[in-house]
């Protein structure tokens, strides 16, 4: 019986544990990015936090005779620690921030070391206390002649604790309650498993006095917890390094803003803020995904013109990403029969409606389709007359799927004859060699691309449209250009930057089409996502060399 | 002094040599086999997610598979693992078939991912169906190799005992294997992916698991045979609560 309840315990353990790891990576996935490499680093930081602490468990493992108690000792531990990291979690974002803007790295390796760093000391505590049972519930179990027997219990019982923390935490804790009542609730699993190893450590029969200090304790957890502030409007993370020197102009420009929708879902923290002056962007997490500022409608409004203007026919178009919603909006205004928007996060379309109001939910010639984008076209076969790409910055893993050869072709098989795909690029964090890296990556699926920039023609910070034909034949640049400049001339008066100058030919498209025989440029592969990488460096280079600005 | 207490002396040094040289490999083969296992789970659930997609569902049920192996794995290696004569020689089997399977894994990734796509098609919009089918092709790819790593912590932990000492050795097999997960979750994501590739990264995932046989097959050579009559001599006297 006394087994069973060790067993539970250690389950328990496990469900917590993951409960806290997926806590706390959501939130340093805000500070530092959602890249592979933050994963990388916040993985072996929490690693190696269980490793740090097996050995100190070991240490007093075969020192203590009381190790059930220490065990129960641990989980408390884990419980109080994980307020520190909380703590950490808060207030470590604007000390990281400042530090990246002042330190001036140059190396990668520094720079990731750093990464890691902050990973470790905001999880190496807790984690080391989380390592500490194992050794310690084995040697209150020692038994020698079933040493593998227990072992592998242990080890079966804790993962598949952890399978439930991990679902519980995603699917139910943190959608519900928050980053902080998840953490809250993993810290009650977590004295849970420290009343049960009390309980199996003492044979007295009335309540040992821990018993009633874990309660408290518990109590303490739970209240100081509650007590940390919850975070508001857009977090502070890597995303606003490229726009803010410091954490405190950060903390000064949105003090004048005013969140005016937030949501903390399966994903992200999505929220809406809107400025003294008006302007509403979009957050998801640290990234801004979108304003309604001037230059985004244009960049918006063109993803879905250019496209139109290009293709044969415009009955049927497909927007991956709804994000703010304007390009969705473009197509539906421009008369298309049927507007499909894709979008992962479901958070965002509460949210779009700050931008687009209701129009997407009212019309039935309008559907929203919550899924992945690229999971989504490979398993409808639905066609399209026009595709247009803009998910958000390819530095994410999922993200960099959307951007790959292998997702181009998934996408020129759902194009109408006479079709065409839109891929956007983000030209401002881009290199010229990632720029024709892409281009000749498109023109591995497609025989015609055109190459479209919007807002500034001959300046890096412009936004970069690729136009991938279905059939080579179709308009000409000059035809599409024409069809454009007659559309935009009415809205001129609406927004000035919506203008003809605003949309025009790619200037050095003579340099992307000599890449295409280029052996040395590579291609931006399923097996081997370049750009995503690439972009990560751009974009950390791009925003250090911004210091002191 | 003696020929024969000479010969014991030298003997006992050897012998003595060979525990704390065998416990060595022993924890190099458990922090590589930790380490194998990290950069497959990162490889398998960005390949798989190509086609099974990136949502949240998506990435649960791969991760769920995945973690689901290694308790599998745990479990019924774990008796087994008290029970084997060579358990050493298990742990040499079960590196050697994580390598092929790690190997394999990729394009089994890619024609299973395939298979998912054309059966999906045909019966889109049920998300139950979806999930069912999910799940179904995360399990098929990574419940096999997840169950051998999984065997990895009761065999190690088994070995270990015999050679040092339960205490030492459940609390330093756990920690090899933490410290192994570490290395290859950073060198997974830092070197691997971005310099390789997901097939390379996957191959030398196989790589770390093909030396991890072979510091278990030295452990056999070194102390095989002495394990079980280490096994009374090393363990540790004690009683607790």
């Amino acid at each position: 019986m006394k087994g069973k309840w060790l067993l539970v315990a250690y389950a328990l353990s496990g469900v917590a544990a993951l409960a806290y790891e997926l806590a706390w990576m959501r939130e340093l996935s805000t500070m530092l990015g959602s890249t592979a490499y933050a994963s990388g680093t916040m993985l072996s930081a929490y690693m190696t936090g269980l490793g740090l602490g097996a050995i100190i468990g070991t240490r007093v493992a075969v020192r203590t005779w009381r190790p059930m108690r220490m065990a129960s000792w641990a989980e408390v531990a884990v419980a109080v620690l994980s307020v520190l990291a909380f703590l950490g979690i808060r207030y470590l974002p604007g000390f990281y921030f400042d530090l990246i803007k002042t330190s001036g790295l140059t190396s990668a390796a520094l720079f990731l070391g750093l990464q890691f760093a902050m990973s470790f000391v905001i999880m190496a505590l807790p984690t080391m206390a989380m390592g500490a049972t194992y050794p310690l519930v084995m040697r209150a179990v020692n038994r020698d002649t079933e040493l593998g027997t227990w072992s592998g219990k242990l080890y079966a019982v804790n993962t598949l604790g952890a399978i439930a923390g991990s679902l519980l935490a995603t699917f139910v804790f943190i959608p519900t309650v928050g980053i902080k009542g998840s953490l809250v609730i993993a810290a009650v699993v977590s004295l849970a498993a420290a009343i049960i190893f009390s309980a199996l450590a003492t044979n007295d029969s009335r309540v040992p006095l821990f018993f009633r200090s874990a309660e408290v304790t518990a109590l303490l957890v739970v209240v100081v917890i509650l007590l940390i502030p919850a975070r508001t409007g857009s977090p502070l993370g890597l995303g606003q390094a490229f726009y803010y020197r410091s954490a405190a102009d950060f903390a000064r420009t949105a003090s004048t803003r005013t969140t005016i929708f937030e949501s903390e879902g399966i994903y992200s923290h999505v929220a809406v803020v809107e400025s003294g002056s008006g302007m509403r962007t979009l957050h998801n997490g640290a990234l801004d995904e979108g304003t309604d500022n001037d230059y985004d409608r244009v960049t918006t409004t063109m993803l879905s013109m250019v496209p139109a203007m290009s293709a044969e026919n415009t009955r049927t178009a497909l927007v991956v990403g709804l994000g703010t919603g304007f390009t969705s909006q473009t197509y539906y205004d421009l008369g298309f029969d049927r507007v499909t928007t894709v979008e992962i996060n479901p958070d965002v379309i509460p949210a779009s409606e700050y931008f687009i109001g209701s129009v997407a939910e009212d019309d039935p010639r309008w559907d929203i389709v919550v899924d992945d984008a690229r999971a989504f076209i490979l398993t409808n076969p639905t066609k399209y007359d026009a595709i247009t790409s803009e998910p958000s910055w390819p530095w994410s893993s999922g993200v960099a799927a959307l951007f790959t050869q292998e997702f181009m072709e998934a996408a020129k098989s759902r194009l109408n004859d006479g079709g065409v795909y839109c891929q956007w690029l983000p030209n401002y964090i881009l290199e010229d060699d990632d720029v024709a890296m892409m281009y000749k990556t498109m023109r591995q699926v497609f025989d015609r691309v055109d190459v479209w920039s919007v807002n500034f023609p001959e300046d890096q910070d412009a936004e970069l449209l690729l136009i991938g034909y279905n059939d080579v034949a179709g308009h000409s640049v000059d035809v599409v250009k024409g069809r454009l400049d007659r559309l935009i001339a009415p809205l001129t008066d609406a927004n000035p930057l919506i203008a003809p100058q605003s949309i025009t030919p790619y200037p050095r498209a003579g340099v992307l089409a000599a890449a295409v025989d280029d052996p040395s440029v590579p291609l931006n592969v399923d097996d081997h996502s370049t750009l995503e990488y690439r972009v990560f460096w751009n974009f950390v280079n791009g925003a250090l060399s911004r210091n002191g600005e | 002094m003696t020929q024969d207490t000479q010969a014991k002396r030298t003997s006992t040094a050897d012998a003595a040599s060979h525990v704390s040289g065998s416990f060595a490999l022993l924890v190099m083969a458990v922090f590589l086999a930790g380490a194998a296992s990290l950069v497959y789970e990162i490889v398998w659930i960005r390949q798989l997610g190509l086609s099974l997609g990136s949502t949240a569902v998506a990435f649960s049920v791969m991760l769920s598979a995945f973690l689901g192996g290694l308790a599998l794995g745990g479990w019924y290696m774990g008796r087994r693992s008290d029970l084997a004569p060579f358990p050493s020689m298990t742990l040499v089997r079960i590196e050697v078939a994580a390598a092929a399977l790690g190997v394999l894994s990729i394009p089994a990734l890619a024609v299973v991912g395939r298979a998912y796509v054309l059966i999906a098609i045909t019966t889109s919009g049920d998300p139950l169906v979806s999930l069912g089918l999910r799940s179904l092709v995360a399990l098929m790819v990574m419940l096999a190799p997840a169950t051998l790593f999984g065997m990895t912590f009761p065999l190690a932990t088994v070995i270990g005992g015999k050679l040092v000492g339960a205490q030492k050795a459940a609390g330093t097999v756990a920690a090899a294997s933490s410290f192994g997960s570490a290395a290859g979750a950073l060198l997974a994501g830092l070197w691997f992916e971005p310099a390789y590739g997901l097939f390379t990264s996957a191959a030398i995932g196989a790589g770390f698991n093909v030396v991890a046989a072979s510091c278990a097959l030295l452990v056999h050579q070194w102390a095989g045979i002495h394990i079980g009559a280490l096994a009374t001599a090393s363990a540790p006297a004690g009683a607790s609560e």
